[in-house]
């Protein structure tokens, strides 16, 4: 690709971009939140035209006019936000693009759930071909969408972001997959803010910086602390760990005796105030789950909450739980935004009441915008003012804002399902900082996050879940990598 | 699991079977004539012009669109055949002209919508007039005899006294079935339904689809209008009128959801349209006043979207 620039009404989102990826080798794109590299990849894949610059595969110039022209031509895109269709099997989801046929007029739909399930067992064999895709976890709906661009026999495959909510051994999977392809000759790029991943799979990276290309290189002549500077353009500072212990503090909420199916049988906790309490397990060992059950967004057959006010503890209904707390979901991407409206009306959403006059009720507008500045700067955000549409914002910038509109609303309890993901080295710190802080107000936070350096840098407490049941809790120094990990897969601590 | 939730399942589940079951039943008691053959065939023969209208939208209604003009369409298609017929046509090529029309008028509301991007429903609601309009010329007064060769084609039945036009329709809404479920075009009508944007990204030919699904509505529409005309003998002006949301209704009574995407045909449409008509039916048996009808229908609408509701409720 060379010269490619691309405009947006107030943007230029790509200016004068070369990218070159070589056969057999896989290259690293990386860069902060609306560096533009969901555009530079969208260009490549036919869903955007771009302003100028060319394409050229294999020595041939492209013109792609749609995605199914970048498709024929042999590139697969998955893409940063999963596409898929709910009321439609997973089979059929998968091979959408090309429909197996029996003859001119019937779909093969045996001859799919076979395929599907082969190339299924290669990522998760846990998902069946027949299911409708609406039962499959949200967080591994990912899957479907590799796996549509792996049964594509494409020579080029676009990554966005691709684990973003795979589980470990889904990550591991892929992983081998990619190298299998790198061995098969075929052009790969990846996209992702885990710089771990980046430095375990990428051969080669370029860094993007405001529609800009900025470094490339070697990955084996660089480290991680070397990326994310190229990523931030500056030495990124650290935060340093520092849990409290918050053992004897008083507690705010309770909860006892949660079952969820066969995924929990009977977990309860107590939440302290001013502390972060980490909620540790592996990817589908009910860390959502034991959430959801707790606020009674789905209904389980027992548990009950109890909300802790100068020292009475009352019982909550379980709904009304869910009014008291600021809950960021882990699928906020599809449950948090109105993506047709502008993103101060996003980010004030959840606290209307603040704004709204005494008399007649008036909005006061002036004010929603301005507080919606402060969150911009804050959580850098990057969007060209905060009138735009929520729809044009970068996949990384709409969970910002998602995270800013639940910490305008204000509570004292807050429940954070990720915070994290799909945001860049810089903002994840500022995001960070915003954690900690709401601790120190005397807030308390429940963390779940599936990154052990997250939990050892945030958590005062962690729980850890494994088999159903809270098996552990870590404090302190205890709160380490090793341990974490340990105690997850084997149920033991390291020590 | 509880023996209480297994009940509370399995009733959220087959709410609408049981809803269709409740009301035969109710009506079987109230008089002995409503539980025959007789009355299920004159149910199935009244019935048999909406089982093709209902096939004909639904596909529209899964990819996301909907078509209120399929009533207009049928009565178009109506005058089209009764003027084939005055002009001395062979009763072939009348059908096919009237067919033909039916397609002309899918086509028009398919490429407005897929090509110039009209909203679907108040596209086919404004247009709707137009058609009817020329229907109305068409047929040129309220209502015209139509030649006896007409309504023989009606009258005729299948060894076993099934009437040749239940028997059309019933297989109009069969093939539908198979071809949303087992066909390209089918599947891509769900997935556009599903999401327009997942849609595009993976390479389908949206717009075709679309186009393609009014097609079969207006065509499904003209038969509708053949059925009725060469039922009655007669054309007149209230053909088609309030057609397409019987049809409408029948589709969502059975399961199919307006927003696009989800339902079946058979059984859920097919048998809502045989609740409406089973429920008019019933109510003229027992001799109920013509003002009851619409009453009793809207509760059974209300009942069954109610159900449906509940049963996504439970889902989530
Ligand atoms: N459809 C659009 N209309 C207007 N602006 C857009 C549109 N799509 C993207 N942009 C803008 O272009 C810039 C680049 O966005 P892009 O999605 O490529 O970022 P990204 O590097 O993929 O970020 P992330 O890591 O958050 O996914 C952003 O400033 C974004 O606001
Ligand atoms: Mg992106």
């Amino acid at each position: 690709m060379s010269n490619i620039t691309k405009e947006f009404p107030g943007v230029k989102a790509l200016d004068n971009v070369c990218l070159y990826a070589e056969e057999g080798r896989v290259l690293g794109l990386i860069g902060i939140n609306g560096a533009g590299k969901s555009t530079l990849m969208n260009v490549l894949g036919g869903v955007y035209k771009p302003d100028g610059g060319t394409i050229e595969l294999d020595g041939k110039e492209m013109i792609f006019h749609s995605p199914s022209d970048a498709y024929n031509a042999g590139i697969a895109f998955i893409h940063q936000e999963p596409q898929y269709f709910l009321s439609l099997t997973v089979a059929e989801n998968i091979f959408i693009s090309d429909l197996y046929m029996k003859n001119k007029v019937f779909t093969d739909k045996k001859k799919m759930m076979e395929e599907a399930e082969k190339y299924l067992s290669i990522i998760a064999s846990n998902i069946r071909p027949d299911q409708l895709l609406e039962n499959v976890a949200i967080g591994q709906r990912q899957v479907i969408e590799i796996v549509r661009a792996l049964t594509a026999g494409a020579n080029v495959i676009i990554f966005d972001e691709p684990t973003s909510s795979l589980g470990r051994q889904e990550k591991e999977n892929l992983f081998k997959t990619i190298n299998k392809l790198k061995a098969e000759g075929k052009i790969i790029i990846y996209i992702s803010h885990y710089l771990d991943e980046i430095m375990e799979i990428c051969d080669d990276y370029i860094v993007l910086r405001d529609g800009k290309l900025v470094n490339q290189g070697l990955i084996s002549e660089t480290d991680k602390s070397g990326l994310s500077n190229m990523i931030i353009g500056q030495k990124l500072e650290h935060l340093k760990k520092k849990s409290i212990d918050t053992r004897d503090r008083e507690t705010v909420l309770t909860v006892e005796d949660i079952h969820y199916g066969n995924l929990l049988h009977g977990v309860g906790f107590e939440l302290k105030k001013g502390e972060v309490l980490g909620i540790w397990g592996l990817m589908g060992s009910g860390r959502t789950e034991m959430i959801r059950a707790m606020l009674g967004l789905d209904r389980v057959p027992g548990g009950k909450a109890y909300i802790n006010e100068n020292g009475n503890k009352l019982p909550i209904k379980k709904n009304e739980l869910l009014r008291k707390v600021g809950y960021i979901t882990e699928g906020r991407h599809f449950d948090g935004l109105f993506l047709s409206k502008p993103v101060w009306k996003n980010v004030t959403s959840a606290n209307l009441d603040a704004y709204t006059s005494k008399i007649f009720h008036m909005l006061n507008i002036k004010k929603e915008y301005e507080d919606t500045k402060k969150y911009i700067d804050l959580l850098q955000i990057k969007v060209p003012n905060a009138g735009v549409k929520m729809a044009t914002l970068s996949g990384g910038n709409q969970q910002k804002a998602v995270f800013a509109k639940w910490i305008c609303k204000g509570a004292d309890i807050f429940i954070l399902d990720e915070p994290t993901r799909g945001v860049d080295v810089g903002a994840k710190l500022g995001i960070h900082k915003i954690i900690r802080e709401l601790a120190s107000q005397g807030k308390s936070v429940i963390l779940i996050t599936s990154e052990a350096d997250e939990m050892v840098d945030l958590a005062d407490r962690v729980l850890i879940l494994r088999g159903g049941k809270i098996i552990s809790e870590q404090t302190g120094a205890d709160i380490n990598q090793k341990n974490l990990m340990m105690i997850a897969l084997q149920g033991v601590s390291a020590s | 699991m509880t023996k209480a939730m297994k009940y509370r399942e399995f009733f959220l589940s087959n709410g609408f079977y049981l809803l269709c079951i409740i009301v035969i039943v109710i009506f079987s008691c109230l008089n002995r004539s409503f539980f025959t053959i007789e009355n299920f065939f004159s149910i199935l023969l009244a019935s048999a012009f909406l089982c093709a209208t209902t096939a004909g939208v639904t596909p529209v209604i899964i990819s996301g669109n909907m078509d209120l003009s399929v009533g207009s369409t049928a009565l178009l298609c109506a005058g089209v055949m009764y003027q084939s017929f005055h002009l001395g046509m062979p009763d072939s090529v009348t059908l096919l002209l009237g067919i033909l029309a039916g397609a002309v008028v899918g086509l028009i509301n398919g490429i407005l919508v897929a090509k110039l991007k009209f909203n679907s429903m108040v596209l086919t609601l404004g247009l709707q007039i137009g058609y009817r309009g020329l229907g109305l010329m068409l047929i040129g007064g309220t209502q015209v005899k139509l030649p006896e060769a007409f309504s023989v084609f009606g009258k005729k039945t299948i060894p076993g006294g099934l009437n040749v036009m239940v028997v059309i329709c019933l297989l109009v809404m069969l093939v539908l079935h198979v071809i949303l479920k087992r066909t390209k075009f089918g599947t891509y009508c769900y997935a556009i339904g599903c999401s327009e944007t997942a849609s595009e990204r993976v390479g389908i030919p949206i717009a075709k689809v679309k186009i393609a699904a009014f097609i079969i509505s207006g065509v499904c529409a003209a038969l509708a209008g053949f059925v009725v005309i060469s039922r009655l003998g007669i054309a007149h002006s209230y053909i088609g009128k309030k057609m397409e949301f019987d049809a409408i209704e029948a589709a969502v009574i059975g399961g199919i959801s307006l927003n696009g995407g989800r339902g079946n045909l058979l059984p859920g449409a097919l048998l809502g349209v045989f609740l409406i008509y089973v429920i008019n039916n019933g109510l003229s048996i027992i001799g109920a006043s013509e003002y009851v009808y619409p009453f009793a229908q809207g509760i059974i609408v209300f009942v069954a979207m109610y159900l449906d509701a509940l049963k996504n409720f439970r889902n989530k």
